[in-house]
C-alpha cells in the first residue's frame, strides 16, 4: 500500500439521535482515513449513516436530538503525528482500540495530561504527552464554534444533493460566491481592489480618457487599450482609463481622484490586515464604507466571475447576475462546486451531489470533479449510493451499512473480490449493461431478502445478519470488528465470501 | 405523417402527439408563445410487453404518459387504445377506459395522501367505481396487500409509517386495484434504494408474468430499461428520436443522441473504460427549440440539412425508428 | 401480541367493538399520543390550554359562583343598582367591587365570559366554514368564479373592519346577535384568503393526481384530498381568533354598539367604568384583565397547536 499524507482521520465516532421514540444509533465507532488527493468513496443505502459522517465531520449535527458519543477527528495532520503514532503502537502493542482509549483519557485537557502518565518510562510519559498534544492540536469534533467557522468553507466543503435547495433563491449566485470568498479570503478581494484603484488613478494622474468604441463582435471596446469593457463601467479594467458614460458617481476628476486615494490606503491596510480592519471600518463608518465600496465589490464581483470560469460555466458574467431559479440542475451543481472551491479547500465532502441530476450532466460534473481534484490536489469524499459512479471516480471505496463501515479499500479490488456478503449482494442485485448481458434481461434480479434495519432497535450482534445467507450463530451475538483480511482490503465479518467461491460465480 | 399505424395486435398507438403550453404575458395576457412539451410523438406498445421510456428531465417522457392517460389534454394527435379512439371519447367513456390504464407515480410519499390510512387509499378507486364497499372492500384490500408483498397488519397505518420500498408497492397496490390491462410507470424506482429497487423490479416482473400486464416505463436510469424492456422509446426535447427493441437500441444505436447517452452510463466496474462522447451545450429550453433538429447544436454529426428542416421519424430497419439525416444512415434506407 | 383481525361477522359485544375501534384506529391513536406528548412539552402552550379550560368552565359555572344575580325583564338582561354601594373596593361582600351603580363587578365579570365564549364560537366557526367553502372553491376550480370570489373577498378586506362592523350593528340595531353577524362579515375574508392559498398549493400534489387517474371526480378530490389536507392552519388560526373574536366584540361594545347597554359584557363595562378608573380602578382593571386572560390564552393555545401539526417539527 502506498504511504501517502492522511488528510482526514476519523476514529471511533459514534453518533446518536436521542429522539421522542428512542436513541437511534446512527453512527457506531467510524474509522475512516482520507489521504491527500485521493478520492475516498462512501458507499451505503438510506440510513446507513454516510450523510450523518459528512456532517458531523462538518459539524452541522443539531446538537438536541443529536449528539456526538464519541470519537475524534483529524484535520490536516502532518506527517510526525502518524509516524509518531506508529512509534507509539511499536512500543506499547498494536491495539488501536487500546491506544484510542489511553489517549483518549489523557485528551480529556492539556491540564490533566501533565498529572497522568504512569511514570515508569519517562520517554513513554514523553511519548504519550506529545502525541496527545498533537492529537488535540488537530482534532476538530471539540473545537469551538469560532475556530469551527474558520475551518469549514475554508478547508473543508461541503456540497449537497439539492443544488436547488441548498443556493439561497433570494441572491444572485455571484452574490453567492462572494459571500464565501469574502469570508474566508478577504485579503484577495483587498488585493484585486488595490490593484484595480492603482491602475485607474495611475490613468487619471497621466491624463488619459478614454472613448467607447465598436469593435469587430460588436462588443464595446476602449479606445486606449483596445480591451473588452463591459457596460456597466465607468472606466476601463486594464489601462484605467475614465469613460465617458456609463454609470458613474463622481464625473468630477479631481473628486475621483481624493476618491481613489483614500480608498486605495484603505485597501492597502486591509490587504495587511483582513481581520481587524474590515471589521472595525464595515461596522463603524458607513460613511466610509460607501465611499470605497464601489472598488472592493467591483474585485468580488470578478472574484466571483473567475470562480465561475474554473468550473467552465460558458457565460460566467450571465451566470453570476442570475438568481438559481433560472439555472438548470447541472448549472447550480456547478455554481454550487464554484463557490465551495472558491476557498481553496483541502477537502470536499460531496453528499450525493449528482443523484438529482440528468446522466449526461452526471458525467460533466464528475469529470470536472476529477479535473478540480488533479490540479488543485483536494482530496475529494464522495458520498453516494450508485455504484457505477464510485467505479468511476473512487480511488478507494468504504462500504456502510447501518451505521457500521463494512468493508473497505481500493476500488479495483473491491468489485472484483467483494468481501462483505452485504456488498457482494449489492453488487449483484444491480441490473447491468452491456452486450454481455443480454441472456441476463427479464430474468428475476437477485435481490437481499429483508429491509434495512431500523436504527432505533437494531439488531444485535453484526447488523446485517438478519438478511445474511452467510450468517453464523456468531453473527447474532458479536459485532465483527473492521480487520485487514488482505492487505489494503478491511472487512468487518465473521464469515466473509471466500475468495476462490467468487472467482468461480465471476 | 409516419410509418406508426394501428394494428390489431398494437394494444396502444400513439400518432403525432403534442402537447403545447401557452406562454402568456404583458398586460392583457397576450399569447406570447408556446412551450413544446411534447412535439408530434408516434409510438406504439404491443400487448403485454413493457415498452421503456427513456430520456433525460425535460424531455417531455413525464408529460407524454399524462397525455394518453389523459390527465393532461393533448393539443393534437391520435391515441388508438384496445381498438377505441381515446382522444374522442366523452367523460363518461373516458372514465371507463380509465379502469384498464393506471399510473404508479415517481415519489412513493408525495402520492400517497398522507390523512388517508393505506386501506382507503388503495381503496378508494374501488370506491368510485363502485367495485366494493364495507367489509368486502376491506377483503378486496387486503388481497392487494398480499399480492404486492405487504402484510393485514399494515391496512390501518399512515403512509409516513412507511419505508420507500413499501410505499411504492402500496402505490403498485392502488393501480392494481381496478385490475387493469396496462399500467403506466412513472419513475418508480427512482426515488429508492438499490437493494430495494431490485426487489420492486421483480415484483413488477412477476406481476406482468402473472397477469398479463401491458408497462410503458418511464425513467432516465438505463440499467433498468435495459434489464426490464422489451423495446425503448428514446425522447429528447419533446421529440422522440430513436425507437426500437432493447437489444438493438443498446448495441446498435443510430441516433447520436442515443449513443451519448448510452455513454453516460456509469457502470458499476472500474476496469472497464469506456469512451464518453461528452455533450456540450445544455437541453434546450422548450419554449425556444432550434430550428430543425433539436439536436443539432450539439450534434457532433451534423450536416445543414439539420438545421433547417426538422428529421422524420423513419423505419430505417423492421421496428427501428429514428429521426436523423445522418449521412451513414441514409445508406441503410 | 398475536392480533386477530375482526373478520367474523355477526354480533359482537361492546367491549369487542371498542376493541376493534382501537385496532382500527392504532395508527390515529398512535399519533393522537404524539401530538398530545409534544403539546404537552411546550410550557406556555400548556399555560394556554389551562387558561381556556378555565375560562370555559367559568362560562358555564359563571351564574353558579356568582354572588348577584341580574334580573330578567322582557328578557332583557338588567343589573339592579345600588346606589349606596356605588364604587366599592373589593372585599368580602364585594370580591371585585363595585362599578359606579354599585352593581358588583365579581357576578358581571362572569356573566360576561359566557357571553364572550359563545360569541367567540359563534363567529370563528361560521366565518371559518364560509372561508373553507368560497376558498376551497376558489382554489380548486379557479377559472373566474374563483376570479370572481377573491376579488370579492379582497374588497371585504379592504373595507376596515371595525367600520363595517359598526355599521352592520348600527343597520340592524344593538344586539349580541346582530354584533354576531357584523362579526362574521368581517371575519370570514381571512379565512378564504387562507384556504385559497393551501388549495392552491395541495391541488399540485402527486396524490391529487392520482386520486385523479383512479377515476376521482373533482367534488370527491376536494373534500376528501385537499380541503381535509388544508385544515391545519385554519385550526391554528381559528384558535387564535377566538381570543381576538373577543377582544374585538369588546372593542364594538366599548364603543356602544352590539350588546344594549345594561348587559355585563366587558367592552360595555370598561366603557362604563372607565370614566372613574382613577377612583375606583377595580371597575376597568377586572374586566380588562378578563379580557387580557382570555386572548392570551387563546393566542398560546394557537401557538402550541400550530407547533404541534406543523410536519416538519415532528419527529
Amino acid at each position: 500500500m502506498i504511504e501517502r499524507e492522511p488528510l482526514l482521520r476519523i476514529e471511533g465516532l459514534k453518533t446518536y439521535f436521542h429522539t421522542y421514540e428512542g436513541v437511534v444509533k446512527a453512527l457506531e465507532g467510524i474509522d475512516l482515513e482520507i489521504h491527500k488527493g485521493e478520492t475516498m468513496g462512501l458507499v451505503g443505502e438510506t440510513g446507513c449513516g454516510k450523510s450523518v459522517t459528512a456532517t458531523t465531520v462538518m459539524g452541522l449535527i443539531p446538537m438536541p436530538p443529536g449528539k456526538i458519543e464519541g470519537g475524534r477527528v483529524f484535520l490536516g495532520e502532518p506527517i510526525e503525528v502518524t509516524t509518531l503514532r506508529r512509534e507509539y503502537d511499536k512500543r506499547f502493542g498494536n491495539d488501536g482500540e487500546a491506544r484510542k482509549k489511553e489517549i483518549g483519557k489523557l485528551t480529556k485537557s492539556l491540564d490533566d495530561m501533565k498529572a497522568t502518565g504512569k511514570g515508569k518510562d519517562p520517554g513513554a510519559r514523553r511519548l504519550k504527552e506529545q502525541l496527545a498534544a498533537l492529537e488535540y492540536r488537530f482534532d476538530i469534533l471539540h473545537k469551538t464554534q469560532q475556530e469551527l467557522n474558520a475551518i469549514r468553507g475554508d478547508r473543508i466543503a461541503m456540497i449537497f444533493q439539492e443544488p436547488m435547495t441548498a443556493l439561497n433563491p433570494g441572491f444572485t449566485i455571484g452574490a453567492q460566491i462572494s459571500e464565501t470568498i469574502q469570508l474566508h479570503q478577504l485579503g484577495k478581494i483587498a488585493d484585486l481592489a488595490l490593484k484595480v484603484a492603482e491602475t485607474e488613478l495611475k490613468a487619471i494622474e497621466a491624463g488619459k480618457r478614454a472613448r467607447r468604441v465598436k469593435s469587430g463582435s460588436g462588443s464595446e471596446m476602449c479606445s486606449e487599450c483596445r480591451v473588452n469593457i463591459r457596460e456597466d463601467h465607468g472606466y476601463c479594467l486594464s489601462c484605467g482609463s475614465p469613460l465617458e458614460g456609463g454609470f458613474s458617481f463622481l464625473k468630477p476628476m479631481a473628486l475621483r481622484k481624493t476618491w481613489l486615494r483614500t480608498s486605495r490606503k484603505y485597501y492597502a491596510r486591509l490587504k495587511e490586515n483582513p481581520d481587524n480592519t474590515y471589521a472595525y471600518f464595515m461596522e463603524r463608518l458607513p460613511v466610509v464604507k460607501r465611499l470605497v465600496e464601489s472598488r472592493f465589490r467591483l474585485a468580488k464581483t470578478l472574484l466571483a466571475e473567475d470562480a465561475l470560469r474554473e468550473v467552465k460555466i460558458a457565460e460566467p458574467i450571465r451566470v453570476a447576475k442570475s438568481y438559481p431559479y433560472e439555472l438548470s440542475g447541472g448549472m447550480k451543481q456547478r455554481a454550487m462546486i464554484a463557490m465551495m472551491m472558491s476557498t481553496q479547500p483541502d477537502l470536499l465532502i460531496a453528499d450525493e451531489p449528482t443523484t438529482a441530476l440528468d446522466v449526461t450532466v452526471e458525467t460533466q460534473i464528475l469529470a470536472l470533479m476529477r479535473d478540480l481534484q488533479r490540479t488543485r490536489n483536494t482530496s475529494i469524499l464522495l458520498i453516494t449510493h450508485d455504484l457505477g459512479v464510485i467505479a468511476e471516480n473512487c480511488h478507494r471505496v468504504a462500504v456502510m451499512y447501518a451505521g457500521y463501515i463494512v468493508e473497505m479499500s481500493d476500488v479495483e479490488e473491491i468489485f472484483k473480490r467483494p468481501l462483505h456478503p452485504y456488498m457482494n449482494a449489492l453488487l449483484r442485485s444491480i441490473p447491468k449493461v452491456g452486450p454481455a448481458f443480454i441472456g441476463m434481461r427479464k430474468k428475476p434480479l437477485e435481490i437481499i431478502p429483508g429491509v434495512v434495519p431500523n436504527l432505533l432497535k437494531p439488531p444485535p450482534g453484526c447488523r446485517f445478519h438478519p438478511r445474511c445467507e452467510r450468517a453464523l450463530e456468531k453473527c447474532s451475538k458479536e459485532v465483527p470488528p473492521l480487520v485487514e483480511m488482505i492487505p489494503g482490503h478491511q472487512v468487518a465479518c465473521h464469515n466473509p465470501v471466500p475468495q476462490s467461491a467468487k472467482e468461480a460465480s465471476s | 405523417m409516419t410509418s406508426v399505424t394501428p394494428t390489431t395486435n398494437r394494444f396502444l398507438v400513439a400518432q403525432d402527439l403534442s402537447k403545447f403550453f401557452p406562454i402568456r404575458g404583458g398586460v392583457f395576457s397576450t399569447l406570447k408563445g408556446e412551450i413544446k412539451a411534447v412535439d408530434k410523438v408516434s409510438f406504439f406498445v404491443n400487448k403485454g410487453e413493457t415498452l421503456g421510456i427513456v430520456g433525460e428531465s425535460g424531455c417531455g417522457k413525464t408529460t407524454l404518459a399524462r397525455l394518453i392517460m389523459r390527465l393532461v389534454e393533448p393539443s393534437g394527435g391520435r391515441v388508438v387504445f384496445m381498438g377505441g379512439e381515446l382522444l374522442k371519447y366523452s367523460p363518461e367513456k373516458m372514465q371507463e377506459a380509465r379502469q384498464h390504464m393506471q399510473m404508479v407515480f415517481q415519489d412513493p410519499l408525495s402520492a400517497l395522501d398522507p390523512r388517508m390510512t393505506i386501506k382507503n387509499i388503495i381503496g378508494e378507486p374501488m370506491v368510485v367505481y363502485g367495485i366494493a364497499r364495507g367489509e368486502n372492500l376491506t377483503q378486496k384490500v387486503t388481497e392487494l396487500l398480499e399480492v404486492v408483498g405487504l402484510k393485514k397488519e399494515h391496512l390501518n397505518r399512515y403512509p409516513h409509517e412507511f419505508s420507500g420500498g413499501q410505499r411504492q408497492r402500496i402505490n403498485i397496490a392502488r393501480a392494481l386495484a381496478l385490475r387493469p390491462s396496462m399500467l403506466f410507470l412513472d419513475e418508480p424506482t427512482s426515488a429508492l434504494d438499490v437493494s430495494v429497487q431490485a426487489q420492486i423490479l421483480n415484483l413488477l416482473m412477476d406481476l406482468q408474468r402473472e397477469l398479463g400486464l401491458t408497462y410503458v416505463f418511464i425513467t432516465h436510469n438505463l440499467g433498468v430499461v435495459f434489464h426490464i424492456s422489451d423495446r425503448v422509446a428514446v425522447m429528447y426535447a419533446g421529440k422522440l428520436v430513436e425507437l426500437g427493441k432493447t437489444e438493438t437500441i443498446f448495441l446498435r444505436p443510430s441516433h447520436p443522441y442515443t449513443k451519448a447517452l448510452l455513454s453516460a452510463v456509469a457502470v458499476a466496474d472500474p476496469t472497464v473504460k469506456i469512451e464518453r462522447i461528452t455533450l456540450t451545450g445544455e437541453v434546450p429550453s422548450p419554449a425556444k427549440p432550434p430550428p430543425g433538429c433539436r439536436f443539432h447544436p450539439r450534434c457532433w454529426q451534423r450536416t445543414a440539412e439539420c438545421s433547417e428542416k426538422e428529421p422524420l421519424f423513419l423505419e430505417i430497419e423492421p421496428e427501428h425508428f429514428v429521426a436523423c439525416y445522418d449521412p451513414l444512415e441514409r445508406g441503410r434506407t | 401480541m398475536a392480533v386477530e383481525y375482526p373478520s367474523a361477522p355477526g354480533k359482537k359485544s361492546l367491549s369487542q367493538r371498542i376493541d376493534d375501534w382501537k385496532l382500527r384506529h392504532e395508527s390515529f391513536i398512535k399519533e393522537t399520543r404524539y401530538s398530545l406528548y409534544l403539546f404537552s412539552r411546550s410550557f406556555l402552550s400548556m399555560a394556554g390550554l389551562i387558561l381556556i379550560l378555565g375560562l370555559v368552565v367559568i362560562a358555564f359555572i359563571g351564574p353558579i359562583i356568582a354572588t348577584y344575580h341580574p334580573t330578567y325583564p322582557g328578557d332583557q338582561e338588567l343589573w339592579l343598582s345600588d346606589p349606596a354601594s356605588s364604587r366599592l373596593p373589593p372585599s368580602e361582600a364585594h370580591y371585585f367591587g363595585t362599578d359606579n351603580q354599585g352593581r358588583d363587578i365579581y357576578s358581571m365579570v362572569l356573566y360576561g365570559a359566557a357571553k364572550s365564549l359563545f360569541i367567540g364560537v359563534l363567529v370563528v366557526i361560521p366565518a371559518s366554514l364560509i372561508g373553507i367553502l368560497l376558498g376551497g372553491v376558489a382554489g380548486y376550480y379557479g377559472g373566474p368564479l374563483g376570479e370572481l370570489l377573491m376579488r370579492i373577498t379582497d374588497v371585504f378586506l379592504a373595507i376596515p373592519s371595525l367600520v363595517l362592523a359598526m355599521a352592520i350593528t348600527a343597520a340592524l340595531g344593538p344586539s349580541l346577535i346582530n354584533l354576531t353577524y357584523a362579526m362574521i362579515a368581517t371575519w370570514w375574508p381571512w379565512y378564504t384568503r387562507l384556504v385559497f392559498g393551501q388549495v392552491i398549493s395541495i391541488r399540485e400534489k402527486q396524490f391529487v393526481e392520482a386520486a385523479r387517474s383512479v377515476g376521482a371526480k373533482n367534488s370527491r378530490i376536494l373534500y376528501k384530498h385537499v380541503l381535509k389536507n388544508s385544515m391545519s392552519p385554519v385550526v391554528v388560526q381559528a384558535t387564535s381568533d377566538f381570543g381576538y373574536v373577543i377582544l374585538a366584540a369588546a372593542a364594538l361594545g366599548w364603543l356602544g354598539l352590539g350588546a344594549p347597554p345594561g348587559t355585563a359584557e366587558w367592552g360595555i363595562m370598561i366603557a362604563k367604568n372607565q370614566d372613574f378608573v382613577l377612583q375606583a380602578w377595580w371597575g376597568v382593571v377586572f374586566p380588562a384583565l378578563a379580557i387580557i386572560i382570555s386572548v392570551l390564552g387563546f393566542n398560546l393555545l394557537g401557538d402550541g397547536l400550530r407547533d404541534v401539526l406543523d410536519p416538519k417539527l415532528r419527529r
